[in-house]
This record gives C-alpha cells, structure tokens and sequence, in this order.
C-alpha cells in the first residue's frame, strides 16, 4: 500500500516529476558512461602491448622509451648498433626479438623499420596476434605492411606503391620518391598504436636512406636466424624488443642490458611503464569523475528541489494521514520512497540508454578511433556508481522529508 | 462511557484571547448519536480533535473506551486513533490519486489486526451498501462527484470499524438531496454497528435524526 500511494503520487504530478527523472536518467547516463569509457581506456591503454617481456633503447626516459617504441609519440634520443643488438640477442636466456626503427613518415603515419618477428611475435591485449585481413607479411626490401587505419584512411589496397619521408611532417622535404614501396600486407584492427603504423623491413629504411639507384628490389629479407647470410645488414636500429624463455630471468636480462659497458642502453618492463604513464593520465581521470560528480549533484538538488515544492502542496494528504492514523514518519517515509523510486527510475532508463548508445557507437568507435567498448554495465564500479546514486537521491530528500515530518507532527496545533 | 472529558481546558498556542475550551464535564454513552452545533470559530474542530488525540490539552482528561488519552504517547495516540475512530470531514476526506478501494485499504493499513483479504471483501461491501457503484471503484477519488466522495469517505471512516466516529460538518458541501442520502446512508450504517457518533454542523435542519442534540456552549465555558 505504501508503494502504491509513493507511486501513484508520484504519476499524479507527472510534469515535475518527469523533468527530475529526466536530470537524474542523464546524470546516470554521463557518470556511467565517463566510468565506462575511462575504464575502457584504461584497459585498451594497458592492452597496447602484451607478451614483450622487455623494451630496450638508447639511454633515457623510461617513460620516453615507452613512448616512442610503442606509442609512436616523441623521439629516440640514440640509437643501437646492430652488433649490440646481436650481442644481447645471442643471449640464450632470450627467445624471440623484435627489433625496430623509426624516424621516417607517410602522410603523418610513422613508418617502423623490423623484421617479420614482428608479426610473429608481437601481440596485444590479452596475448592476442596481430592479423592480416588482407595480403601477407613483407618478403621484398620495398615491401610495407600497413595498419589498419593508415589503409583505410589512406585508401590503400594491396598492390598500392607509398613513398615515404624522412621526418614525421606530411609536409616534408625529404621525400624518397625514388624508392616506392609496395603494400604487401594490411593488418586487422587492434585498437593500438600498430593501426597507425605502416611497417616495412629494416633494410628497406636503409636501402631508401642510402644512395642505391634504384635499389635491388629483387633482395629478401633474410630472418635472424641466419644474420650471417644478409646482404644488406642494417647499421643500427631504434629500439627492440625482447621475449624471454623464462619470466625468471627477466630482470638479470635487464640488468645485464643496463651495464652494458660497449653502449648505453637501458632495458624496461612495459607493465612497470604503462603504470607510470597511466598515473600521469589519472590526474585526467579525476577531472572526469570530479565533472560527473558535479552533473550528479545538480541533479539531486533538482530533485530535492522538486519533493520540496511538492510538500507544500500536501497540506490536504498530511491532514488526511494523520487522521487515519498515520504516524508523522509515514510521511518522512513516503517522501523518501518517492525520491527511491525517482531515483531507481533514472538508474534504469539511464543505464538503458547507455546500454543501448554503447551498442550503437560501438561499431563505429572500433572502425574510426580504434577504441574498443564492451556493453557491459553491471561491473562493481558502475553497481557502486549506482549505489551512491541511490544513496544520494535519498541524502537530498530529507531536507523535503523532514519539513513534511514536523508539518505533520504540527499540523492539528496551529488551526 | 465511551467518551468522557474531565476539567479539559485548552487554547492554541498562537492565540492570545484567552481558553478556547474550557469543558467541566461532558461524556458521551455507547451508541449515542450526538449533533454539536455552534457558530464556526467556536471550537467545534478543536473539540473533535482532542477527542480523536489529534490534539493534547494541557489541563484535563480525556478518556475513550475507558482509555486516557491524554497520558498517551503521541505514537500511541496515532495508533489509537486508526483502532477506534473514524472521521468524515466536509471535504478532502480521500487521497485524489487513489481510488476508492484503495482509499479504504490506505485506512485499514494504519489499524492493526485486520486481515488484508478481508479488507477487501469488507470494502465491496461497504461500498455496495453505502449505494457506489463499481464502476466508480477504481476511479481515482479526485473524478468522482461531491455526493460520491462523501459516500466512499463512510466506508473508509468504517473500515476499521470504529467505536466512535467523528463527523465534522460532513454535509455542508452537499445540495439538499445529497445531504438526506448522506445522513440516511450514515446514520443506517452506524445503527448496524452500534457506533457512537459525535457529529458537528451549523444546521439545525437535521436534528431529528440524533438522539441528542447540544450546542457547544452548554458545555463549554468559554473565556472563564
């Protein structure tokens, strides 16, 4: 019975109750929405890279050697000769390296110098591979192989001829038009750094960089395994990254990489890394939540405002209550239910709808910015978001809640 | 006795003219059917709300079915109230959200030991004798008519059935007709329970159907 006079009370002042619903279903909306999202890239954020167990380079920032190996961002400040590469490769504790180099663009896009272990050993997210939809890996020195956004923004197919630049700029001078490069390859979507990426063989950087003619398309990348059979050995290289036999032996590995007497290099954990860099990204974080608190907030008081609007227009159900023996917290009580049940309403069309825009913008998210949304609402943190909704609606209803308790203790005192 | 007030004076707080109420003795027999009248702003209201514990006064007693209820908690006197009186008012006797029925099993909610089953059955029955017709039943109150509130206003003062009920004018917003259907209706109903009624109205026109009839100021020293 108390339900349906909190209910039906509530459908008898449909106009302001409507407009409240309206402002808490939105506040629902944006702070699960912003926990999702944030949550979300914080996840694909931690999933760029997987399964590397160390990344080397020149000595400097750990933070810069992350960023600039993985996400493509800044720049290397030296650069490792390819015997110190060989040299820490032909530790047998090693099992698998990538080596890369960077330094040269196309249209914006960076173009990574590696060899094929790249696609064979590099992954992201939860151990996943990264895979062709289209063509196959690089075989020939002008072969590239493309991320999935760079083709599709670019409009690359396989078979399309790329020239690329040295510098990042689009604009650049050093155009090395005299040494197209083939795509061979275009790769699936990842959501990383990798769909911006176009990837060509390590000779290929050195070929356009050096003053061969025209360049001996004919040659093939030979694979580390047999070093001694290329012809084209590169000079040096960027940064590389290493899968070790044993997770045990990573931090002698990097110690025996950072005392490396021949050249400075240094040797991090991605893991450690990505932390670091997601603590700097969380003062952003708190931003958001601040933001959404704040549209929360608004909200409440919106509905606070409403319930007590609405107690001075119930002068008649306090007398009537009161005559039918109804104790002064009834109505306490039944002003309460009614901001629950505001609340609970705005909890279900605002997860709803977001639910429902999730799945909309999900397809197109994943295609154009490579963020990847799961619909999935019911975590600990959105059912604690909810928690403190409820809680919420209910702090700002006593304010109407105990100003209708002491007109109704009052009410038969003042005729 | 079913009510009794003793030495009861009382005065509202804000009011500085002197007691409003000042009753020496007044009881009231089981079954009785008493009409108060009185000009209005002579505190008619005020008497029906201290006999129903809506008010407390601060010298004197008051005593239903042998039960003071000026010693009572204020929660007790909630409580009592829901067991043992109804009330019919001139107006804004029903929740207008609700309809009928549920108005009636609002009231029965508040008075304890009452199955909820039979509370319905009860209502039907009420409504049915009080002449409502079904149809009516579960329109919100607020799109019935004056005469049709008022009806449904008896079942849902008797649904508790009451020793005592208390009504404050119930007829006045009624036309001529509605009023006798009223009185007639009300008056048959609490014949068959042997209820005790204290009914307050400025119209005379009625009194033959009490077995009492008093003005307030029989009783009531007023401004001693």
């Amino acid at each position: 019975m108390f339900l349906t006079v909190a209910s039906k009370s509530l459908l008898n002042r449909k106009g302001s109750v409507a407009m409240t619903l309206m402002a808490i279903s939105v506040a629902i909306f944006v702070l699960l929405g912003i926990e999702h999202v944030r949550q979300q890239a914080r996840d694909s954020f931690a999933s760029t890279v997987s399964g590397v167990d160390l990344i080397v380079g020149a000595k400097t920032g750990s933070l810069n050697l992350l960023l600039y190996s993985v996400f493509r961002i800044g720049s290397p400040t030296d650069n490792i000769k390819w015997e110190t590469f060989e040299q820490v490769v032909a530790d047998p504790a090693v099992s698998w390296a990538i080596p890369i180099s960077l330094g040269d663009s196309h249209e914006g896009y960076r173009v990574v110098g590696t060899t094929s272990a790249y696609f064979d050993h590099f992954s992201y997210g939860k151990k996943r591979r990264i895979e062709f939809i289209n063509g196959v890996p690089f075989e020939g020195i002008f072969d590239a192989v493309l991320g999935s956004e760079v083709a599709k923004t670019l409009g690359y197919a396989v078979n399309s001829k790329i020239v690329l630049a040295h510098g990042l700029a689009t604009t650049s001078f050093s155009l090395h038009d005299n040494k197209p490069f083939t795509v061979v390859g275009i790769l699936a979507p990842t959501g990383t750094p990798v769909d911006q990426t176009i990837h060509v063989p390590l000779q290929g950087i050195d070929a356009m960089h050096s003053d061969w003619p025209q360049g001996p398309s004919n040659l093939t990348v030979k694979s580390r395994a047999d070093p001694g059979a290329n012809p084209a050995k590169p000079e040096s290289i960027t940064a590389f990254m290493l899968g070790l036999k044993s997770k045990m032996s990573i931090f002698g590995v990097q110690r025996q990489i950072n005392d490396l007497k021949k050249e400075p290099l240094m040797a991090i954990l991605p893991g450690v890394a990505l932390a670091e860099l997601w603590q700097m990204v969380g003062l952003f974080e708190d931003v958001l939540r601040l933001i959404s608190a704040l549209v929360l907030l608004a909200a409440v008081l919106g509905l606070g405002a409403v319930l007590l609007s609405s107690v001075r227009e119930r002068n008649q159900e306090i007398h009537l209550l009161r005559i039918l023996g109804a104790p002064p917290y009834y109505l306490f009580l039944l002003i309460e239910m009614e901001a629950v049940l505001i609340a609970l309403a705005g909890m279900m069309i605002g997860s709803a709808s977001l639910y429902i825009a999730l799945i909309l913008v999900e397809d197109a998210l994943f295609a154009n910015f490579g963020l990847y949304l799961e619909a999935d609402l019911l975590t600990v943190e959105g059912l604690s978001i909810l928690g403190a909704v409820l809680l919420s609606a209910i702090v700002a209803a006593a304010i109407p809640s105990m100003q209708i308790y002491t007109a109704a203790s009052q009410y038969f005192e003042r005729q | 006795m079913t009510i009794e007030l003793q030495g009861v004076a009382f005065s509202y707080a804000d009011d500085a003219t002197g007691l409003l109420l000042n009753i020496d003795h007044w009881t009231i027999a089981r079954g009785e059917r008493v009409l108060v009248h009185g000009p209005s702003g002579s505190g008619k209201s005020t008497l029906l709300n201290l006999m129903g514990g809506l008010l407390t006064c601060s010298v004197g007693e008051v005593t239903l079915l042998g039960q003071r209820l000026d010693t009572m908690t204020a929660r007790q006197r909630d409580q009592f109230r829901a067991n043992h009186v109804g009330y019919v008012f001139q107006r804004f006797n029903l929740v207008p959200y609700l309809n009928a029925i549920e108005n009636i099993e609002l009231a029965s909610t508040f008075s304890a030991g009452k199955q909820r089953s039979s509370v319905r059955e009860e209502a039907t029955d009420l409504l049915h004798s009080l002449n409502v017709i079904p149809s009516d039943w579960s329109k919100p109150t607020s799109h019935l008519s004056m005469g049709q509130q008022q009806r449904v206003a008896i079942a849902r003062a008797l649904i508790n059935t009451p020793e005592i009920l208390i009504a404050d004018e119930p007829t006045s917003s009624l036309d001529a007709e509605n009023r006798d259907n009223f009185l007639r209706l009300l008056l048959g109903l609490v014949a068959e329970k042997n209820t005790t009624l204290v009914f307050v109205s400025h119209d005379l026109a009625i009194a033959e159907h009490f077995t009492r009839v008093q003005a307030l100021s029989e009783f009531n020293q007023e401004h001693c």
